[in-house]
């Protein structure tokens, strides 16, 4: 959203999102020598900015990596398409930088000069003109972020505009469906853009056994294996779901639950 | 090769020696003994005999030989693994002693970046509480002890410097008695501790945080306490490699490993240290 203004001149609207004070600071004193910004929002942490961001709709973004909450690449898995134009800013993480680099967004590493800061507001004036910053770059720079993740201990999910962070202990199941998956869990059912290789590699392998092709179950949630036909079996959760189990599935299944 | 037909020709020229040595020393004695009783027959007969007699003594000699060589070679290199392994534990020591988080480091320089905008007086401060938590760090660099009271010093400053990035989020309290100061602990046995709870308590917190260090002794420890809420629905709590190092190196100080334990009892994280009064 682009406001006009008293001396009609169009401003690029702009969220800090550092839980740090004087992080936050900084950017206001530096973009203060720009007229064409204005901050309209900040936030302190990862949760209340990725709501903010996307109810304001801002035209660009300052991001912290580190913070409570939610990270700056877990918010980004959150954020309303279009994305807006992100500027992450970190202290040390040498792999997101390498992520930042690859997917050709501008990033500060701090502690940065006035002269650092004012290349990434060049950067992002001359993206505006183009074509700015699309869903593919995006999804880009979400992947190879992800990568760096080693293991999840909860899953950030939207609905709508609401925003939950799923605790491992709350997920039930999880199915695929085409590109999304979808997360069954105490708080509800949610969709999320990711594939289920991703889910079984990230999530720990002694409560989350691949039981299927498309099924992902927490063994705390079982409640009866069924023998089912010939070859397969078919479990039955705790809220009474059943779930296809195939052979190689059920192997796993039973190994997690020690009945070989 | 050459050192083997070295060695053998060395040992068949001394054998030689020997045996010269040793068919006179005989010749002569049995010549006293008998005196000129028959002189020429006994010493014929008796001839294979004593030859086989100088060949099992300079076998015994050689043989004492290598034993006193190989008892020596043995005791130095018992004594060079020794030493060895003493370097090798220093080193591991060395390597485990509080790793300064880099997080740390580049968010200080940066909220100094941003106060010396803001407000410079309060950049002149951390920059000299910076320098100063700084050189503690590196003036020890081979001391494995350091007195308490500069290891409190020394938490305070941490304390101090993280209170100006993260301003009301953290609050901090330090209880340790000034009589406990003279008593040696192993050099920022403490920080990882503290950056643990800034990590996982202040960090990962949208309110305010109060963390407290406490000093106590036992009969025979002194106990440092350290207790800081802890949200346990943001993250799932583990031992980290900081507290692993600082469980280790109490290992590998102090022979025993039961010197740190971790718990969290109604959301509070604390993480307390027995250091042993010897």
């Amino acid at each position: 959203m682009i406001w006009p203004t008293a001396f009609g001149m169009k401003k690029y609207t702009v969220i800090i999102v550092d839980d740090e004070t004087p992080a936050r600071d900084i950017v206001k004193s530096f973009l203060s020598a720009h007229d064409q910004f204005e901050v309209i929002n900040e936030a302190d942490n990862g949760f209340d900015g990725c709501v903010r961001i996307n109810k304001n709709k801002p035209d660009l973004v300052f991001l912290d990596v580190q913070m409570p909450k939610l990270t700056g690449i877990e918010m980004l898995d959150l954020l309303e398409k279009p994305v807006p134009f992100i500027i992450f800013s970190t202290a040390y993480d040498q792999f997101a930088v390498q992520a930042f680099e690859k997917n050709a967004l501008d990033y500060l590493l701090k502690p940065y000069n006035k002269e650092r800061f004012n290349t990434a507001i060049k950067k992002f004036l001359s993206v505006q003109k183009d074509t700015g910053f699309t869903d593919v770059q995006s999804d880009d720079l979400l992947k190879g972020l992800q990568k760096i993740e080693e293991k999840l201990n909860r899953i950030p999910v939207r609905s709508g505009s609401k925003i939950h962070i799923l605790k491992l202990n709350e997920i039930h199941y999880i199915e695929a469906q085409d590109d999304y998956i979808k997360i069954y869990s105490q708080k509800g059912n949610f969709l999320k853009q990711q594939t289920m290789k991703f889910m079984e590699e990230h999530l720990p392998a002694e409560t989350f056994v691949r039981i299927h092709r498309s099924y992902i179950l927490n063994i705390n949630f079982l409640n009866q294996l069924e023998v089912y036909e010939r070859q397969g079996y078919t479990a039955i959760t705790t809220e009474n779901q059943k779930l296809p189990v195939s052979r190689q599935g059920a192997v796993k299944l039973k190994k997690a639950i020690q009945m070989e | 090769m050459g050192n083997l037909v070295h060695l053998i020709v060395a040992h068949f020229l001394s054998a030689m020696f020997i045996m010269a040595v040793w068919l006179s020393v005989a010749g002569l004695i049995t010549g006293i003994l008998f005196g000129a009783i028959k002189l020429e027959e006994p010493f014929t007969m008796l001839t294979p005999v004593r030859i086989m007699l100088g060949i099992i003594y300079y076998l015994i000699i050689a043989l004492v030989y290598y034993l006193m060589v190989y008892n020596q070679n043995f005791k130095e290199r018992v004594e060079n693994e020794a030493k060895t392994e003493a370097k090798y534990r220093e080193a591991e020591l060395n390597t485990l002693k509080a790793q300064i988080n880099p997080h740390f480091i580049f968010n200080s320089l940066n909220s100094i970046s941003a106060l010396t905008i803001s407000d410079p007086e309060t950049a002149q401060e951390m920059i000299v509480k910076l320098s100063e938590f700084f050189r503690m760090t590196l003036k020890k660099d081979n001391a494995q002890f350091a007195k308490l009271s500069e290891e409190i010093r020394f938490s305070r400053l941490y304390f101090e410097i993280e209170k100006i990035r993260f301003k009301d989020k953290l609050e901090y309290i330090i209880e340790c008695d000034e009589k406990y100061g003279a008593f040696l602990i192993p050099h920022l046995i403490i920080q990882p501790l503290l950056e643990n709870a800034i990590k996982h308590g202040v960090q990962e917190s949208i309110t305010t945080v109060c963390v407290k260090l406490e000093c106590t002794t036992t009969n025979d420890h002194l106990v440092l306490k350290l207790t800081n809420a802890f949200d346990s629905e943001s993250e799932a709590s583990g031992e980290g490699i900081g507290l692993k190092n600082v469980r280790d190196r109490l290992r590998l100080i102090y022979n025993r490993s039961d010197l740190m334990e971790v718990e969290i009892i109604d959301n509070q994280y604390v993480a307390v240290l027995k250091i042993p009064l010897s």
